[in-house]
């Protein structure tokens, strides 16, 4: 029954589950912090607010699995405009939340509110990959490509960039894994990455010049040098989550014992991680780290099944960029890079977090359906229509 | 297919920087346990152990005849969540509730109650005041009402324990007692602060929250070590029948305050003391202020003595000095001096001696004695009360005493009036313990002791530390003046002013003062202060008493004679059983009454043996915590901080869970 219901890869729908699942463990554990600094200490309030992100991400995981991944190409393209815009609008009214002091958010009703570069990442991956799928027979140039493939990337890269550093450098190297993958010449993309370093230079020189455009900078150079100082000049982010790891040992402290969570500023999203680690130890800790690679080697698989090469290039896109911040989270959580502020997919509090997350498995799931052979026939006609190239075996 | 191998074969190269970030997360966990742990793990120790105080148990003030002052008791504030209940058993029990906290608590109905509740639980209000510092008696029967007794998840029952510092005997001698405060402490408690607090302990707590610590470890890093028990000398006997007695006559006169002070004549240990002034509301009297140490006043004929002993003293006067005092009028530097009969028509005594113008208070008699000898070196005088030490405080234990006031010729404010005026009690102030000090240096052979309130600091019944009497003067005069005096003294009752509080065969010696409060205003308008001071039996002087009543009113009497004297009658009646020639030796006070056992090693090694320990005396709060601690049900009868009885008894064994049964007094 629940076959009829649910398509696509089977095993990505149970590791979404398991992910969310365990998401409830850790997060009702660390958000103790956050409730305990908010007005009334009611950890059920952050838990119910976590359930409804998650119910709101699986609801739109399905919708999204639901509709032929040949309609995200046309999307994709609708969007990006609309992500631009809402970028700029971000830049100029953003949010910060909370002790946050980063400008990346904005409010939505109900109380919530939205990060909009998790959105804009995955509009900008998937208009890439469809502009990569339609061209790659005829391997457009440097020049040919510029307006219509580098440009959007570097557009969307430059508006990210002022708020949030390592978010738009993630997306950069997705969007050079994307390219790499989709053939695009490696020539060109030497040339892409000395414009996009030359433009994060300039930036930085700019800020110097003129302070007061971005505080920015000033706590990405606290945060490299401290990562390159090493042990000198820990942050207290990070000894507290080295603390929290250490402290967990093979089987944890068990559920809710974690004393590190206190002291973590960010315990139930970007350093949730080391609580993970704490409360279930080493145990807990490379359950999550496998859980993640078992996704991984689904999302190869369904890239390297996918009929059409901009369903591989969707697997590509949305899965590495899933699977990127998880491995970032999880570097940083371990100290091995510096504090950024990605979240642990599906794992991590937050709305924009895990509906983007789910939004992209939501795609991929739909790609995999098509390898199934799931799909309505009527899509067919869709898909001539946008101009793809047909499917060697579509019609059965 | 339209992908080509290239399009593969990258996509696989993508995954080798994947596996290894994997790789070297996992590598991170390893190290970060293996390597660093034993280093950040004390780190982390050092960052969320600390030590917490653990309270030291305060010691009780005791009487001097071994009742509790001051202890410390648990009670319990208990407020009641009506939302947290379920609806269905919210309407199966409230009856039930309601009709159980009438039963329990008295006062409201159960059906007021009823709609008390009803109302907090429609308007969501989760914390409804129930009952405040009630005993355990109370906590417990509360505990055990429908809804209640489903606690707190279930039922909405909330209960703060908290120490409370508890006075037993009820009001009496509480400004002397004292109070611990964070800020504003006083009387006996602040005094003796560092006997009775202890030393607090500590022990190793771990953080669990932002300012929430839990404990670590079940023993104590440093054991707190309980307070001292202080061992007033107040008796608690004595106390009552001056606080009575003094009550009965503020209520009487519907005086404004008043003091009533018994001081143990050879040793000055204060066996009562007794402070009221007016509630608030007008009715009724409580101990509002330490007036007797506080409240320096002109004490007006009182201080007759004082003049007349350094008159005699330096050889200027002697009591059978004639005077005339006329027609009670005596007019210095156009003000005059009247005698108090003026008013009445038939003004002054005529002419007569200067120990007869003591006992019947004539002001212009001693005024004009007193003036005459010391008109030409009024300094002469003063000097001599600075050399006695009156313009000095007593530097009494108990904190806030008021200061003495002498003016001093040459000094800003002495006037041609001033010396006359100070000769019978004006210009100058004093309080009712510095007056009384001087009364009790004549009954004691002119040796002037210091007001004590301690006798002893004990721990467990062990005497720790005794205090003993100060001497402030060994000889405030000559034995001859202090005999002349004490005869005034004792015949201002035999046939003076105070007349009306003879008792047959008991002679009592003393002084009446009536002194207006107001005098610089019109005769309406005056308001007086009416006090007696002395000592009994006069002939075998043992306690010294000094009365004042503050603003009687005149229209039911306000002179000294009439309103104080009595109450210095009464007192001196209900102590005489207790006086050696009087009372069979079992009644005299001992002083060495039961006090409160701290033995809580023997009585836990016997509740961990199964055995009934000996609780009698013990105070009921350690009992209470030994046997709950251990177990045992108790049920509390009566009110009293100590233990008076208990089932089963001592010796017999004692299963666990048992319900021991204790009686208070």
């Amino acid at each position: 029954m629940l076959g009829k219901l649910i398509k696509g890869d089977k095993a990505v729908w149970a590791l979404s589950v398991a992910l969310a699942l365990l998401s409830f463990l850790a997060f009702y554990s660390a958000s103790s912090n956050l409730a305990q600094r908010s007005a009334d200490g009611n950890t059920l309030l952050f838990l119910g607010k976590h359930a409804i992100h998650l119910t709101m991400g699986f609801a739109l995981m399905y919708l999204a699995h639901g509709i032929p991944y040949r309609y995200y190409a046309n999307l994709s393209l609708i969007a990006l405009p609309f992500v631009v815009g809402l970028l700029i609008y971000t830049l100029i009214q953003g949010q910060t939340i909370g002790n946050a002091n980063a400008s990346r958010w904005i409010r939505l009703p109900f109380g919530m509110s939205f990060q909009t570069s998790a959105l804009a990442s995955l509009v900008l991956l998937v208009y890439m990959a469809r502009y990569l799928a339609q061209n790659a027979e005829r391997k457009p140039g440097f020049k040919e490509s510029f307006v219509p493939l580098l440009l959007p990337l570097l557009l969307v890269c430059g508006l990210i960039l002022p708020a949030n550093l390592s978010t738009a450098a993630m997306l950069f190297a997705l969007a050079l894994a994307l390219l790499f993958v989709g053939r695009y010449p490696l020539k060109n993309m030497a040339i892409l990455l000395g414009i996009g370093l030359l433009g994060l230079v300039s930036f930085i020189g700019l800020v110097k010049v003129v302070p007061g455009i971005s505080n920015r900078v000033q706590t990405w150079e606290a945060r490299i040098e401290r990562y390159i100082d090493g042990d000198q000049a820990e942050g207290y982010q990070e000894v507290k989550a080295r603390l929290a790891i250490a402290e967990g040992g093979l089987l944890g402290k068990g559920a809710g014992k974690s004393t590190q969570k206190y002291f973590l500023p960010q315990s139930s999203s970007d350093f949730i991680y080391a609580v993970i680690v704490e409360e279930y130890g080493l145990v807990g800790g490379f359950t999550v780290l496998l859980l993640y690679l078992w996704l991984f080697i689904r999302f190869l698989r369904i890239a390297t099944k996918a009929e059409t090469l901009f369903g591989t290039l969707l697997t590509v896109g949305c899965g590495s960029l899933l699977i990127l911040q998880a491995l970032v989270n999880m570097g940083v959580a371990t100290t091995l890079l510096p504090v950024t502020g990605q979240t642990l997919p599906l794992i991590s509090a937050g709305g924009s977090s895990i509906w983007m997350s789910c939004l992209a498995i939501g795609m991929v799931l739909s790609v995999s359906r098509n390898n199934l052979g799931e799909e309505a026939p009527v899509d067919l006609e869709m898909a001539l229509d946008s101009g793809f190239e047909t499917p060697a075996h579509v019609a059965h | 297919m339209s992908k080509d191998r290239t399009s593969l074969g990258r996509l696989y190269l993508l995954a080798v920087p994947v596996v290894l970030a994997i790789l070297s997360i996992g590598a991170a966990l390893v190290r970060i346990q293996w390597l660093e742990a034993d280093q950040l793990e004390d780190r982390a120790a050092l960052a969320e152990v600390r030590p917490i105080d653990v309270p030291a148990a305060r010691g009780n003030i005791l009487s001097a005849d071994g009742m509790l002052l001051a202890t410390s008791m648990p009670t319990y504030t208990i407020h009641f969540d009506p939302v947290v209940v379920e609806k269905s058993r919210f309407e199966d029990e409230i009856e039930g509730l309601c009709s159980g906290l009438h039963r329990v608590l008295g006062g409201r109905s159960a059906p007021q109650w009823e709609s008390i509740l009803r109302r907090a639980r429609t308007e969501k209000r989760s914390y409804v005041p129930i009952a405040r510092d009630v005993p355990h008696e109370t906590y417990r029967k509360l505990g055990k009402l429908p809804l209640f007794e489903r606690g707190k998840i279930g039922g909405g029952f909330i209960v703060v324990q908290s120490l409370h510092r508890f006075q037993p005997l009820g009001g009496q001698a509480a400004r002397t007692i004292g109070t611990v405060r964070e800020q504003g402490a006083s009387g006996l408690e602040q005094a003796y602060s560092e006997w009775l607090s202890g030393r607090k302990g500590s022990r190793l707590a771990q953080r669990i929250g932002l300012e929430t610590w839990k404990p670590l470890t079940d023993y104590n890093e440093v054991e707190p070590e309980d307070g001292y028990d202080v061992v007033s000398t107040l008796d608690s006997r004595i106390q009552d029948l001056t606080h009575t007695a003094l009550l009965r006559t503020l209520e009487r006169f519907e005086a404004d305050h008043g003091c009533a002070v018994v001081m143990e004549v050879q040793t000055g240990a204060i066996r009562a003391m007794a402070n009221l002034g007016r509630t608030q509301a007008g009715k009724g009297y409580y101990e509002a202020r330490n007036y007797a140490v506080w409240e320096s006043t002109e004490p007006g004929s009182t201080f007759k003595l004082v003049s007349l002993m350094s008159a005699l003293e330096d050889g200027r006067a002697d009591t059978a000095l004639q005077v005339e005092t006329g027609d009670g009028v005596f007019v210095v530097h156009s003000a005059k001096i009247k005698d108090s009969n003026v008013e009445y028509g038939n003004g002054g005594y005529g002419r007569i001696s200067l120990g007869r113008a003591f006992e019947l208070s004539s002001n212009t008699g001693i005024a004009k004695v007193v003036y005459q000898a010391y008109q030409k070196d009024p300094a002469k005088l003063v000097d001599r009360w600075y050399a006695l030490g009156l313009n000095r405080p007593l530097g009494l234990e108990i904190e806030g005493e008021g200061q003495p006031r002498i003016p001093r010729p040459g000094q800003p404010g002495w006037s041609g009036t001033t010396l006359p005026w100070m000769t019978f009690g004006y210009e100058l102030s004093f309080t009712p313990l510095q007056i009384l000090t001087v009364y009790n240096a004549i009954a004691n052979g002119g040796r002037m002791v210091k007001p004590r309130f301690v006798e002893r600091v004990e721990r467990a019944g062990e005497t720790v530390e005794t205090f003993s009497t100060e001497v402030l003067n060994a000889s405030i005069c000559s034995e001859k003046t202090r005999q002349a005096l004490h005869d005034l003294l004792a015949r201002v009752v035999e046939r003076g002013t105070a007349e009306n509080i003879q008792i047959e065969g008991y002679p009592l010696a003393g002084k009446t003062g009536t002194c207006q409060l107001n005098y610089w205003k019109g005769a309406e308008a005056r308001s007086y202060q009416s006090s007696f001071v002395g000592y009994f039996p006069a002939d075998q002087p043992r306690y010294a008493c000094i009365v004042v009543v503050q603003q009687p009113n005149p229209a039911l009497g306000y002179y000294g004679s009439t309103v104080a004297a009595p109450v210095f009658r009464e007192i001196a009646l209900g102590l005489r059983r207790y006086l050696p020639s009087q009372a069979a030796p079992s009644e005299a006070p001992t002083h060495v009454a039961p006090r409160p056992r701290r033995d809580t090693d023997r009585v836990l090694a016997q509740l961990n043996g199964s055995v009934t320990p000996q609780m009698r005396g013990m105070r009921v709060a350690d009992a209470l915590a030994l046997l709950e601690n251990s177990g045992h049900r108790v049920e509390l009868e009566g009110t009293g901080a100590l233990v008076s009885g208990q089932w089963p008894e001592s010796g017999s064994p004692l299963r666990p869970q048992t319900r021991v049964k204790l009686t208070t007094r």
